[in-house]
């Protein structure tokens, strides 16, 4: 080891790295610009990236077929029971909806519920780091896409938001990354907290309800929601529901962990919200 | 022709690293297949092509994670050249053991200089030790097994450097 460090440009080569990649780190980790050659690298390998994603699913999911058989047989039940459980509910909230219709017309009152103007995207690529979370889609600029759209799975989910847009490609900075938040509320009692990505948990898949007072009404099970608050996401997108609940260090205030209601590591097609507010 | 040879695991790894890894990920983490290739190579080859290997494939990774754009190519470029020195000096014959050690060692320091220099120290230690640098550093160590004797057959066939100790 000596005879390495006895090289003194070996020595200074460290030093100097070290000064550099911590000047690149502090004025290049906000940046949310796409230049130009990362456009053109990115636009060139997205296509191949995503056959590979595909790919890799195809044979997933060949595999899955073999090894998983007697678990989609029970699966294949379970749906079927919740399949006409939700038909007997679609039928009853169709006679609410038109109540409720009616009521509304009757009190002169105007409707809240917005209808979002959706766009598919499917994924062509993960962050390959194990320091961030973020995914590659198949739509950018020439379709429409633009900074901090929200993205949403089936069922409103909270997935993310667009982080940097390509020419045919946008990258999706995942809930679960440290460098998103998000302005969030428990649905059952109001609080109002923050919803932060955390290194620590996400590689369990997990993000965090964070600046909740001490005494905030929340228990385990509960949904949280995005509150509508900051001006990114529209309120009510379900982001999860709370695994735990601790507190800080200080014992000044509480945080609750999340564990998402978008199905994160298996998703294959997501939905950009194009018109939130 | 070497050159060529690096180009070649330079866009299978672009593709393979952000797709068909997540299924092959140790203990949640994934394999950092640019780091393990830029080391395998500075064992094998020369100080200065280690370098430029080095560069590039941190270059690439750095437009592919598109956070801090140059971190990862400086701190490849650096490592690559220790690595290379270090086998070259401190140890003069190369064995799998020993490019595997270096592969334990440089992902294990490589990652840890990461998180101190991107998050200047922001996250939780303990849980980014255990959940991303060991299993990564293991994930590196098995992926350089095939990749040292890839590497070692090239460089025997291919081009004649440092090749004929090894593989």
């Amino acid at each position: 080891m000596r005879k390495v460090f006895k090289n003194k440009a070996a020595f200074w080569l460290v030093v100097m790295v070290l000064i550099l990649s911590i000047a690149i780190g502090i004025f290049n980790a906000s940046r949310t610009d796409v230049s130009g050659i990362e456009n053109i690298v990115k636009t060139v390998i997205s296509p191949v990236q995503k056959l590979f994603t595909d790919m890799g699913h195809g044979i997933s999911d060949f595999w899955g077929y073999f090894s998983d058989k007697d678990k989609l047989h029970s699966e294949i039940k379970k749906l079927e029971d919740e399949n006409a459980d939700l038909r007997r509910q679609v039928s009853e909230n169709e006679a609410s909806r038109l109540e409720n219709e009616q009521m509304r017309k009757l009190l002169n009152l105007k409707t809240d519920n917005y209808e979002f103007e959706f766009m598919a995207a499917e994924i062509t690529a993960r962050n390959p780091s194990n320091w961030y979370n973020s995914i590659t889609i198949d739509k950018g600029a020439a379709d429409g896409i633009v900074l901090n759209l929200p993205v949403v799975s089936a069922g409103n989910s909270l997935v993310g938001r667009i982080s940097e847009v390509g020419t045919t490609w946008s990258r999706i900075t995942l809930l679960t990354d440290p460098l998103h938040s998000a302005g969030a509320q428990v649905l059952r009692s109001g609080e109002f907290g923050i919803s932060e990505g955390d290194n620590a948990l996400s590689t369990s898949g997990s993000c965090k309800l964070s600046f909740v007072s001490k005494n905030a009404d929340m228990i385990v099970g509960d949904t949280v929601i995005t509150s509508g608050l900051g001006g990114v996401y529209p309120k009510g997108l379900v982001i999860g529901k709370i695994q735990k609940i601790r507190t800080d260090i200080q014992g000044i205030s509480q945080y609750a962990v999340i564990s998402p209601e978008a199905d994160l590591k298996n998703l294959r097609a997501v939905f950009v919200i194009m018109d939130v507010f | 022709m070497k050159y060529v040879f690096h180009i070649c695991f330079l866009l299978l790894f672009s593709v393979i690293q952000p797709t068909w890894l997540e299924y092959a990920e140790i203990f949640g983490a994934k394999i950092n297949l640019f780091l393990t290739y830029v080391v395998v190579i500075s064992c094998c080859c020369k100080k200065k092509e280690g370098a430029v290997v080095g560069f590039s494939f941190g270059l690439i990774l750095d437009l592919l994670v598109g956070r801090i754009i140059g971190i990862n190519a400086v701190m490849m470029m650096a490592t690559a050249f220790l690595a290379s020195n270090f086998c070259e000096k401190a140890i003069r014959k190369n064995t799998l053991w020993i490019t595997l050690l270096m592969v334990g060692v440089t992902t294990l320091v490589y990652e840890l200089l990461y998180y101190i220099v991107a998050f200047l120290g922001n996250l939780e230690f303990a849980a980014v030790f255990l959940r991303i640098l060991l299993p990564e550093t293991l994930g590196g160590i098995i992926a350089a097994l095939p990749l040292y004797f890839i590497v070692g057959r090239a460089a025997r066939f291919l081009w004649n450097d440092k090749g004929e100790s090894i593989g």
